[in-house]
């Protein structure tokens, strides 16, 4: 048995001080967002338009998990094993862009501060900021969903599209464009 | 510290254990201890797998040197039979290079050129056991020795890089297209492994003989591991972070040595 000992010894050794840096979550990449519904739009496509205070731009951000091949533990290095759920990019900003002037903005113009943002799923999130960390968090399977209502009345009766906008720390656009609508004061 | 310690214990376990084999079978055999040194030539072709939906190669590598150092405990006996143990530190830094091509990926009217290499130092702590048989030659203690080894190599630098993105401009010029990105695993990490270490076959040829006084062995080894190492996997995304296939490199350690050793 003594002879085995120093094989042993290189065995132990080996799982011991030789394993991999195990940090490797579940991933989730980002698709371009879906402006997905208007309330309180008449059905008469005909007759769209919808006051500013009555619509709601339902906005779907689905993400797309990246599966790669390695994600588990070595019985050596327990230590650094972790799961996680993780974006390949994560949002760091979101816009709101209308094609046309809206009230005192030019079209183009991010407006995305007289926009008040609510997750659907979790509604007591209703700020930018917090919306914007409920994505990034990336709990939910398949979809982020959320809401956009416009706080400012447009100066006149006008067809608008709004251009929904996701910035990522990767520098990258991820982007909408509703259909177009009559939006009036 | 303790990592040092470790290879200590690695490197002296085999001494220790082909010590007590010498004195029990004193009279039956030859033994002798060699210092070897060798190059590798790791041959890294078949490593790489293309499946992009274009069918465009977009990772390549090619082959490369490595090197390696060790001590090994050789016993031969009378009939020939040769039973040999030791230990190698092996140095290899493998490479392979990404040339991503936009109008190649999915991306319409445009020819944006990225290229990128990664890079995979290994240093890894051999143990090995091979069993052969020595075929006598007409020059005085001179033999031509065939034998077939296992060695369960040991990545000491084995570690995950974990997801890399890569973006660029492509279709904006302010915002950027994310191309591809990769989860690169340095070392033994592997879908087929759950321990940090590496099996590898080792057929060896070796001219064993005399100089100066000392005994000297020269020869050439072909290795094939049966599992992977450096495991990566890199995903290539088109317009609007369409899928646009992967790239995968797992080096199999398949090299052709050659060798010399020298009798302590």
């Amino acid at each position: 048995m003594n002879k085995w000992k120093p094989i042993l010894i290189i065995f132990m050794s080996a799982l011991l001080y030789s394993g991999c840096y195990v940090g490797n979550g579940q991933k989730y990449l980002l698709k371009d967002p879906v402006a997905i519904a208007y309330n309180n739009v008449p059905a008469d496509r005909n007759a769209r338009q919808v006051t500013a205070g009555n619509l709601v731009i339902e906005v779907a951000v689905p993400m797309e998990e990246q599966a790669y091949a390695c994600n588990f533990s070595l019985p050596g290095n327990m230590a650094y094993a972790y799961t996680s759920r993780l974006l390949i990019d994560t949002v760091v900003d979101i816009r709101v862009r209308p094609t046309n002037d809206y009230g005192s903005y030019k079209a183009l113009d991010d407006i995305s501060a007289i926009c008040t943002f609510v997750h659907v799923e979790d509604p007591t999130i209703a700020d930018k900021t917090n919306l914007i960390w409920r994505i990034n968090r990336g709990y939910y399977d398949g979809t982020e969903t959320f809401s956009i209502r416009l706080n400012e009345s447009p100066l006149v009766a006008r067809e608008q599209s709004f251009i929904i906008e996701l910035i990522t720390d990767k520098y990258a656009r991820l982007a909408d464009t509703t259909e177009p609508l009559i939006i009036t004061p | 510290m303790k990592t040092i310690l470790n290879i200590f214990i690695i490197c002296i376990a085999p001494l220790v254990l082909t010590a007590q084999e010498e004195d029990r079978h004193k009279d039956k055999k030859i033994s002798k201890f060699y210092l070897n040194i060798g190059t590798d030539v790791h041959l890294n072709s078949a490593d790489v797998k293309n499946e992009t939906l274009s069918g465009y190669e977009v990772m390549s590598t090619k082959n490369n040197l490595g090197s390696r150092i060790g001590a090994e405990y050789h016993m031969q006996r009378q009939s020939g039979f040769v039973f040999a143990t030791g230990i190698d530190y092996r140095y290899a830094a493998q490479k392979v290079m990404l040339n991503y091509n936009s109008g190649e990926m999915g991306f319409s009217n445009t020819n944006v050129q990225h290229t990128q290499g990664l890079r995979f130092v290994m240093h890894n702590i051999d143990p090995y056991v091979r069993f052969g048989y020595a075929m006598p030659l007409k020059k005085k203690n001179s033999n031509l020795e065939f034998s077939l080894g296992a060695i369960t190599s040991v990545l000491v630098t084995a570690f995950d890089r974990d997801v890399q993105t890569v973006s660029l401009n492509i279709t904006d010029n302010e915002y950027k297209d994310i191309v591809y990105n990769y989860d690169a695993h340095e070392g033994s990490f592997s879908i087929d492994v759950a321990i940090p270490m590496n099996p590898i076959v080792a057929l060896q040829v070796v001219y064993n003989t005399e100089m100066f006084g000392k005994a000297f062995k020269a020869g050439v080894d072909l290795k094939r591991g049966t599992n992977k190492f450096n495991d990566t996997e890199v995903r290539f995304y088109g317009a609007g972070r369409s899928d646009a296939g992967i790239s995968t490199y797992a080096d199999r350690y398949q090299s052709i040595g050659m060798f010399i050793g020298v009798g302590l």
